[in-house]
């Protein structure tokens, strides 16, 4: 928001020390290979990577680098060719198999999508209750939490409005109240910024650090704005569909050059 | 060409199977409606040109048996011709005459030249003394020609014309010639007009009343009233009455189903005539452009359900007329006429089309359109004042007609006002009582039937403004099937049950014209016959009463009272059968009477015009009321003073063998020709023949209608639940397995369709039971069998198609779905 308090803005930059973390999500030699007719395209190339608990990482990359093919494996909506993920050090075994898969998703992931993927047909209190529904929350424990959300991210007053009936980044909002109302160990942002303009954007993004600090919220966060990419603890670089590179930032003023610099190296093939 | 024409056309590639699809729907409707109304306009035609070409306009027939020897006078044919009701006269003459010395019983008929007298005959010539018409058979027994001469009792008569033999009767050797010279042969007195004569009556006069007064003029006389066709007329005139009604049900049900399947189309269309408006099209042109697209729809169905039609009426209803059993009829295709139903239905369909384009007009340009699009389904001051002042009428209509004591007439038009104005404040108001009770039962639809349901009701509430169009065509066929089908099981019933009510005994003899040489005697006469058991007489008359001090007019009965209660109809009686009264039981329940009281009764004298007391008389018994309710029994031998023996009206005939019986008791026609003679067994077979016509018509019509309404709405929804799959796709993101999502979607349409099933029978019985408070006494019959297995069918198919499509989506890969 754009009154945000600068203190805890800058707290809320400061990076935590990653040994100090647990493990939350490690992914081992995963590779996605889509097969045609007559030809087959390598979207991941055997990628391992660690995730730890509260930390935010962003994964930046050219169009058709394989980010959110990354996503799409993690959220179970598509089977990896190989490789596993391993959930705070356990293997999540055949997860990609109903009804397991839509168990895992709302058990383990919360996500938010670019273009917001709210259901228009119901209120904003009904989208954000509709995990909790799903998870056979009690009524009563249902409303308590919405409004306790809502109240949260500031969109209370809008709590009987239809998504139509809000701006892109108070629909944003209510679509990370939905992602997060079950406290999912890992967000997973698919774009979340890219529908959005420069002041919605830092808005969402210092919201986003909110829940992450105060929630100790696992975040992993898709895109190709390096601006957005500052806010995260760490970058991860994609192209052709295996990491090529990483920075960790340091929340200095030079992190948007050195993210920059390195995006432009990774899209040229520098790496 | 660039015109908004040519942009209508080429718009409709967008939606091309939807306007296959309206066009579809038009065309069988259009198909059913004319290939019906022309049946039975060519099924009229033929029967009034069999009965014009047997009877002629004649519609009744009087006159002597040749075995009385009596004559029709010149003053008794003036005195025919004063009475009321009879628009012509024209005296026959009857012999048998010999012909060229080789035929001696040849029937020869003295005719006049009068229209009438052609009508029966069918000939055009006028006759003179020297002329002769024979039929074709004598013609071709003589091997004679028009213009040639033949011999006649003894005189040569030239051949003024040939008849030709009528299709489907037995050609007989007939001549015709001047009544003058038949006159002459037959000895007969100048002053005489003729043998019998025919009458025709002004029209929609009834032939019976004429019929009592030519036997008041003479008791002898020999009168038959054309009514040999009075089954097949009966029966036609009320198909065709059910008919029009049904093909105004099928055009209202083509209307709404119409106003779903344009729905769709102008979905496939809408995002172009946004970028249209956006571009700086005017609503009108907008509204002119989708005009033109659903004139055009409308016409083409139209015409090739009129062309279909021709196909149906020109090559297969001749079987379906032989399947079905109904009166057979010319296979004609009267342009006009059909001509004349097209315009109509055009015209009526293009209401509908109306509907839609009026909606298209209030299409906002892109940037403007989803702020506005998305209204929600509210309550606005239109409504409430709509729904206050229906509601208003309807009570108003409904309070009258329960205060008017008088008028008939007048009552059931303001309680059919009243109905009509219920069902729309039904319509009105059922919407909004449907999503409130959504609301207010999520949660228990949650604990009850699960999160998939309560996600399903949740997500259906915004969805009913959307969805009404189909809500309407189920809630359209539903009440009309409630209406129809109810409607003809209660016809069913109160005509088997007044066949019941009216033949106590097999066989039923009427003395329709009262004519008092119909006594006792003959009955006993009746009962002597071999295959008779036994048979006794009733006769309906009124007098006077007075109860609880007040005189009131009394329909009563005389019967049989020992044959009652030989029946065990009458369980007993304490008295004197010649001076007592059987009461029913309700009587005596309203008017406090017991057996033994004395109930004074009086006798109307029309000439004084006034009641004259007939004295007192006791009750001898008290019985459950069994004839046609009727409250007050007399025996035969009971007399009320002042008042004559009424005249026998019904001889009740109990046989074991009714063709025996019924060739046995043909005796009496020829001495009473107006005696009507009806057996139960035939009058229910005929009373079966036309219900299950009528129900063979009402399924089939049905069995199209349900047939196409599923079309519609199955495809309404199935495209309305397809725009949503990236919904649904989001609930599985979310967690909602697969199978959860199947029931989800089966909850959503299924909620629709009950919603449409339960409001249509609910609209269709408040409809059937309000309008059967026109005549409270008439029971109302409802058919639930058919409600049940049409709503039994409707759910199976919802089920099956849509846990197709359940299935379908809720296996997509979800990366694809989430697009």
């Amino acid at each position: 928001m754009n009154g945000q308090n600068p203190l805890k803005e800058m707290i809320n930059r400061i990076p935590i020390p990653r040994q100090r973390l647990t493990e939350v999500l490690r992914i081992e030699g995963m590779s996605k290979v889509f097969k045609h007719k007559n030809h087959s395209i390598t979207a991941l190339k055997n990628i391992h990577c660690t995730i730890y608990q509260g930390e935010m990482v962003a994964i930046m990359g050219t169009s058709g680098s394989g980010k959110s093919t990354l996503l799409n494996m993690l959220s179970a909506i598509d089977e990896p060719t190989e490789g596993a993920i391993f959930l705070f050090g356990k293997q999540a075994n055949a997860i990609y198999q109903e009804p397991r898969a839509s168990n895992f998703r709302k058990e383990n992931i919360g996500f938010i999508f670019q273009s917001f993927h709210l259901l228009k047909d119901l209120s904003v209190e009904d989208n954000i209750a509709l995990p909790l529904i799903l998870n056979d929350v009690a009524s009563r424990e249902i409303q308590e939490r919405v409004q306790q959300i809502m109240e949260k991210l500031g969109i209370a007053a809008w709590h009987k409005h239809r998504p139509h009936e809000l701006s892109g980044g108070q629909q944003q909002r209510v679509a990370i109240a939905r992602a997060i109302i079950t406290n999912p160990p890992i967000l997973l942002a698919d774009e979340p910024t890219g529908a959005l303009d420069f002041n919605t954007t830092n808005d969402i993004l210092n919201l986003l650090v909110q829940v992450q600090k105060e929630q100790t919220q696992t975040i992993l966060l898709v895109t190709h704005d390096p601006h957005v990419a500052t806010f995260a603890d760490r970058v991860l670089f994609f192209h052709d569909g295996t990491i090529v590179d990483s920075y960790q930032n340091e929340r200095s003023p030079h992190d948007l050059d050195m993210i920059l610099s390195k995006f432009k190296a990774v899209s040229r093939g520098e790496y | 060409m660039f015109n908004l024409r040519t942009i209508a056309f080429k718009l409709f590639r967008a939606a091309s199977i939807h306007v296959v699809t309206c066009m579809s729907i038009i065309t069988i409707s259009i198909c059913l409606i004319m290939t019906m109304s022309l049946y039975i306009y060519n099924a009229k035609a033929q029967m009034e040109d069999e009965i014009q070409a047997l009877f002629g306009n004649a519609d009744i027939t009087a006159g002597y048996n040749p075995e009385q020897h009596q004559w029709l006078s010149e003053y008794q044919i003036e005195q025919i011709k004063a009475l009321h009701g009879v628009e012509s006269v024209s005296p026959i003459s009857l012999t048998h005459t010999d012909v060229e010395s080789t035929l001696d019983t040849v029937y020869t008929l003295g005719v006049e030249n009068d229209s009438l007298v052609r009508s029966k005959y069918d000939f055009q010539s006028s006759l003179q003394l020297q002329d002769v018409i024979l039929s074709e058979s004598l013609a071709q027994f003589f091997d004679k020609q028009v213009g040639e001469s033949i011999q006649i009792n003894g005189d040569m008569f030239s051949i003024k014309e040939i008849l030709p033999t009528m299709k489907g009767v037995e050609s007989i050797y007939l001549a015709l010639l001047s009544n003058d010279v038949v006159k002459l042969w037959m000895q007969n007195d100048p002053n005489n007009a003729g043998l019998f004569t025919l009458i025709e009556t002004k029209e929609d006069f009834n032939p019976t009343l004429i019929a009592m007064d030519l036997k008041a003029l003479d008791a002898s006389l020999r009168v038959d009233i054309t009514n040999e066709y009075d089954f097949v007329k009966r029966n036609l005139q009320s198909l065709m009455i059910f008919i029009i009604v049904l093909s105004v049900f099928v055009l209202l049900i083509t209307g709404v189903l119409l106003l779903s399947t344009f729905q769709l189309l102008f979905y496939k269309i809408k995002e172009q005539l946004m970028i249209l408006r956006a571009l700086g099209a005017t609503s009108k042109q907008v509204g002119h452009l989708v005009l033109v697209q659903l004139t055009v729809i409308n016409s083409i169905g139209v015409m090739l359900g009129t062309c279909l039609s021709l196909l149906v009426v020109k090559y297969g209803l001749a079987q379906l007329i032989d399947t079905l059993g109904f009166p057979k009829g010319r296979l004609d295709f009267p342009f006009l006429l059909a001509m004349i139903i097209a315009g109509a239905s055009f015209t009526i369909l293009q209401l509908f089309a109306f509907v839609q384009v009026r909606k298209s007009m209030n299409l906002l340009p892109m940037q403007l359109a989803s702020d506005k699009e998305m209204l929600t389904f509210r309550w606005t001051k239109r409504q409430t004042i709509l729904s206050i002042l229906m509601a208003g009428i309807a009570l108003v209509c409904f309070i009258s007609a329960h205060v008017q004591e008088n008028g008939h007439g007048q009552k059931a038009l303001l309680i059919v006002i009243g109905t009509l104005f219920s069902c729309s404040f039904l319509l009105i108001v059922m919407p909004f009582i449907f999503t409130g009770l959504l609301h207010i039962c999520l949660q228990p639809i949650r604990t009850i039937f699960g999160k998939e349901a309560y996600l399903a009701c949740q997500q259906l509430i915004p969805q009913v403004r959307k969805n009404i169009p189909i809500i309407l065509s189920i809630i359209a066929l539903m009440t009309i099937l409630t209406f129809g089908s109810s409607l003809l099981k209660t016809v069913q019933k109160n005509d088997t049950s007044f066949i019941e009510q009216s033949f106590e005994t097999s066989i039923v003899l009427k003395n329709v014209l009262n004519d008092i040489s119909f006594t006792q005697e003959t009955v006993e006469e009746i009962e002597n016959l071999s295959s008779v058991s036994y048979a006794y007489a009733t006769s309906f008359h009124r007098f006077e009463m007075q109860l609880e001090k007040k005189w009131d007019s009394i329909n009563y009965a005389t019967i049989d009272v020992e044959q009652y209660v030989a029946l065990k109809k009458i369980a007993s009686y304490e008295g004197d059968l010649s001076n007592g009264l059987v009461i029913s039981q309700t009587f005596a329940n309203k008017h406090g009477l017991k057996v033994g009281d004395k109930l004074p009764l009086a006798v109307y004298d029309f000439s004084t015009r006034k009641s004259n007391p007939a004295g007192e008389f006791p009750i001898i018994a008290i019985t459950p009321t069994f004839l046609r309710n009727i409250d007050v029994y007399l025996d035969w031998s009971m007399h009320v003073p002042g008042k004559e023996t009424p005249p026998i009206y019904e001889i009740m005939v109990e046989t074991a063998d009714v063709d025996t019986a019924l060739a046995q008791l043909s005796y009496l026609q020829k001495e009473w020709p107006e005696l009507q003679i009806t057996n139960k067994e035939t009058l229910i077979a005929e009373s079966s023949e036309m219900f299950y016509q009528r129900w063979s018509l009402f399924v089939g019509v049905f069995v199209i209608l349900i047939g196409a309404t599923c079309l519609g709405v199955l495809q309404t929804l199935l495209h309305s639940i397809y725009v949503k799959r990236s919904d649904y796709a989001i609930q599985r993101f979310l967690g909602l397995s697969p199978n959860g999502l199947m029931k989800l979607i089966l909850t959503q349409v299924l909620s629709f369709i009950l919603y449409g099933l339960a409001m249509g029978t609910l609209i269709g019985l408040v409809l059937t039971k309000m309008l059967a408070l026109v005549d409270r006494e008439a029971g109302v019959f409802i058919d639930f069998l058919t409600l049940g297995s049409v709503s039994l069918l409707f759910l199976l198919l919802t089920m099956i198609v849509f846990s197709l499509q359940g299935y379908w989506i809720s296996r997509r890969k979800l990366a694809n779905e989430m697009i």
